[in-house]
């Protein structure tokens, strides 16, 4: 299903576009494309991201966007690529460094709840090798075995 | 995606609503609908183990996205269904599919500059729908919001309870 999946190619006649993977793998490919884009802001006057993967990465100008950015935040672009890495915006969603940490703190949390309740609730059954409920929670509180 | 505790708060909800309407632990069947919830999210190994590192192990195209995709929830919640035991099997596996769906359809609300979410429906619909960009996926808007609706479950059932008892 993850090599199916693999093979299905960004389409923008689909509402598929091409992102930073692509445009890593093969810039000129794009070029008069529409992409979207994500990257930190490295330079303000022209704003210029980076785009990167695990193991390159490409700085690229971002003209006719008028958000005001400073560097560190995170913007999410969509655009047509131009030659020499540069990308004309259309429409752009700008994200300040406090707003990851935010989200990462909340889902940590998010998920830390989900576990606490599965080795309060459910229980590994050695002998059958399968995870079952328990007869009785481990600990209930306010809404009893209901919450 | 909204934040994970989002998606775990609408899991809740729904949990708490299906376990008043089937029989078995109420408790468990909610955390059930809450770890559905979570499962579309396990498409972020990619942060661990890109997916271009895939396609060099393998020699073939792979996506972890597949994850976040009707297709993709289908697979982790049969594996999910196939860890319990046979009696709750068909249970669990509606329950990760309830919890999961939750998730997918919270995220078509999210707002991308393209105006197109991902083909998060994938494979039953290929292309990106549009979508109304209700929210960023950091706003705190929808985890207060979700978190004010389950307050409002939980204090119900509560009550429910204590009136039965």
């Amino acid at each position: 299903m993850f090599v199916w999946a693999g093979s299905i190619t960004p389409h923008p006649a689909e509402n598929r576009y091409p992102g930073n993977t692509e445009l890593l793998e093969d810039y000129e490919a794009y070029i008069g494309d529409p992409v979207q884009i994500s990257g930190p802001v490295v330079h303000t006057e022209p704003v210029i991201i980076r785009i990167s993967n695990s193991h390159e990465s490409r700085e690229i100008n971002v003209q006719n966007f008028h958000p005001s950015v400073s560097v560190g935040e995170r913007i999410v672009v969509f655009g047509t690529v131009g030659d020499d890495n540069t990308l004309d915006s259309d429409n752009a969603v700008v994200r300040e460094p406090w707003e990851a940490k935010y989200m990462y703190l909340v889902s940590f949390v998010g998920g830390l709840w989900v576990l606490a309740r599965l080795v309060n609730g459910w229980k590994i059954n050695t002998d059958r090798w399968s995870v079952e409920p328990r007869d009785t929670p481990r600990f209930s509180w306010g809404g009893g075995e209901d919450a | 995606m909204p934040d994970l505790l989002t998606h775990v708060l609408v899991g809740y909800i729904l949990g708490t609503l299906f376990a008043r309407r089937v029989s078995g632990k109420p408790a468990a069947t909610t955390t059930v609908v809450m770890l559905g919830a979570l499962l579309p999210d396990l498409t972020k190994i990619q942060i661990v183990v890109p997916s271009s590192r895939m396609e060099v192990l393998l020699g073939v195209p792979f996506a972890w996205h597949t994850l976040h995709t009707l297709g993709g929830v289908l697979l982790t919640a049969g594996i999910g269904a196939l860890l319990v035991n046979p009696t709750n099997r068909r249970r669990v596996l509606g329950l990760l599919l309830a919890g999961a769906t939750s998730h997918l359809v919270l995220d078509s609300f999210l707002l991308k500059p393209s105006g197109y979410a991902s083909p998060m429906w994938w494979p039953f619909i290929t292309t990106g729908l549009p979508t109304p960009g209700l929210y960023v996926s950091y706003d705190w808007w929808p985890t207060l919001v979700a978190g004010v609706l389950a307050l409002i479950v939980f204090l119900r059932t509560s009550q429910r309870i204590s009136e039965h008892q």
